[in-house]
């Protein structure tokens, strides 16, 4: 329960700082997110938020998927470390 | 117990599972871009408008005191009346400069819209503003935006109904001519983010600091200010960099000029 209501509040502050374009604070926290965890799709959304807001719409500039790529990279290469290093009980 | 987790568990395909659902979501994004190129944008900016028109309220002052208020309106009045007194001498240059291009047959009939600023990433990749003007207002993409003092700052590169987005000269990559210093030589401009440009210049082109960069048309506008020259006496060009006069991050309005 507690864990939930720290994911929300982690999306919920995400969405703030994607609002103000602090993008770095944006990342440090979906960072956060996708290693405390499981399934952190939040991550891409906010890339895609991000791009949505300030890149541009056309789908052939891809300097207007920022966001999308980022998300993604840090989604797949995280859940391949966590992989890697989680030990199970 | 505790042990590391086996290639061969559930974890396994579990990761396969979310690799495939993350390549499908990326996937349908793409298709949804492709087909409906303003859907996404025109969602999340109606979601995030309201807090930007907030910020911006905010940041106007709409939220102080009264007798705060009140001493702004006076404070603000004093000077309205020590500006009007400066810009009347400037207004009549205007009219003789408008008088005199319209006997020549060049007076500029450009109407211009203004548009306040409601994003302005200070590090954002893109280097771009959302303004609070779309095509409801009759703005187009291409249009140009200018800052205070008619200062060319970007153009239009999306428009929504109610916002529009503005890519800035200065994001990185993009290249124009201006015209640079006393003698007007013409160069190539490369924009280096954040309001800053890169020109090279022969090494005897005797630019100096403070100097002027203008667009080359009719219009003259005032593009940028030298702020530093680069030399180096092993190479035959030296690089002069510049900014614009006023400051990208502190921006509030902007002008459009409309079709």
């Amino acid at each position: 329960m507690m864990k939930s209501i720290f994911r929300i509040l982690i999306d919920i502050a995400i969405f703030i700082c994607l609002v103000h374009a602090w993008w770095y604070f944006a990342l440090l926290l979906a960072i956060i997110g996708l290693w405390n965890f499981g399934l952190y799709i939040e991550i891409i959304l906010a890339g895609l938020i991000y791009d949505a807001l300030y890149g541009s719409m056309k789908v052939t500039d891809i300097m207007g998927s920022i966001g999308l790529v980022v998300g993604v990279i840090f989604f797949v290469i995280l859940t391949f470390i966590k992989k890697l290093v989680r030990i199970r009980e | 117990m505790t042990y590391i987790q086996s290639r061969n568990s559930r974890g396994g395909n579990s990761f396969r599972y979310t690799t495939l659902s993350v390549f499908l979501i990326v996937v349908a994004v793409i298709g949804i871009r492709f087909l409906l190129p303003n859907f996404f944008s025109g969602f999340m900016t109606a979601i995030a408008r309201p807090f930007w028109r907030t910020e911006f309220s905010i940041s106007s002052g709409q939220l102080m005191s009264a007798e705060a208020l009140l001493d702004s309106k006076e404070d603000l009045m004093r000077r309205l009346d020590e500006a009007n007194m400066r810009g009347a001498t400037a207004f009549a240059l205007a009219i003789e400069n408008t008088e005199l291009k319209s006997m020549l047959g060049r007076a500029s009939s450009t109407p211009i819209i203004l548009a306040a600023v409601l994003s302005k990433p200070p590090l954002a990749p893109y280097d771009s503003l959302v303004l609070d003007i779309g095509s409801e207002n009759g703005i187009v993409a291409g249009s140009m935006v200018y800052g205070m003092g008619n200062v060319p700052l970007g153009k239009i590169t999306d428009v929504l109904a109610h916002s529009s987005k503005v890519l800035l000269f200065s994001s990185p990559g993009q290249r124009f001519d201006v015209l640079v210093g006393k003698t007007h030589i013409q160069a190539i401009a490369l924009g280096k983010g954040g309001g800053q440009y890169v020109v090279e210049l022969p090494r005897d082109s005797k630019v100096m600091e403070g100097d002027t960069v203008a667009i080359p048309s009719l219009k003259s506008n005032l593009y940028g200010i030298v702020s530093s020259i680069v030399s180096d006496p092993s190479q035959p060009f030296e690089k002069v960099l510049f900014a614009v006069p006023l400051n990208i991050f502190e921006l509030r309005w902007v002008y459009v000029e409309k079709p």
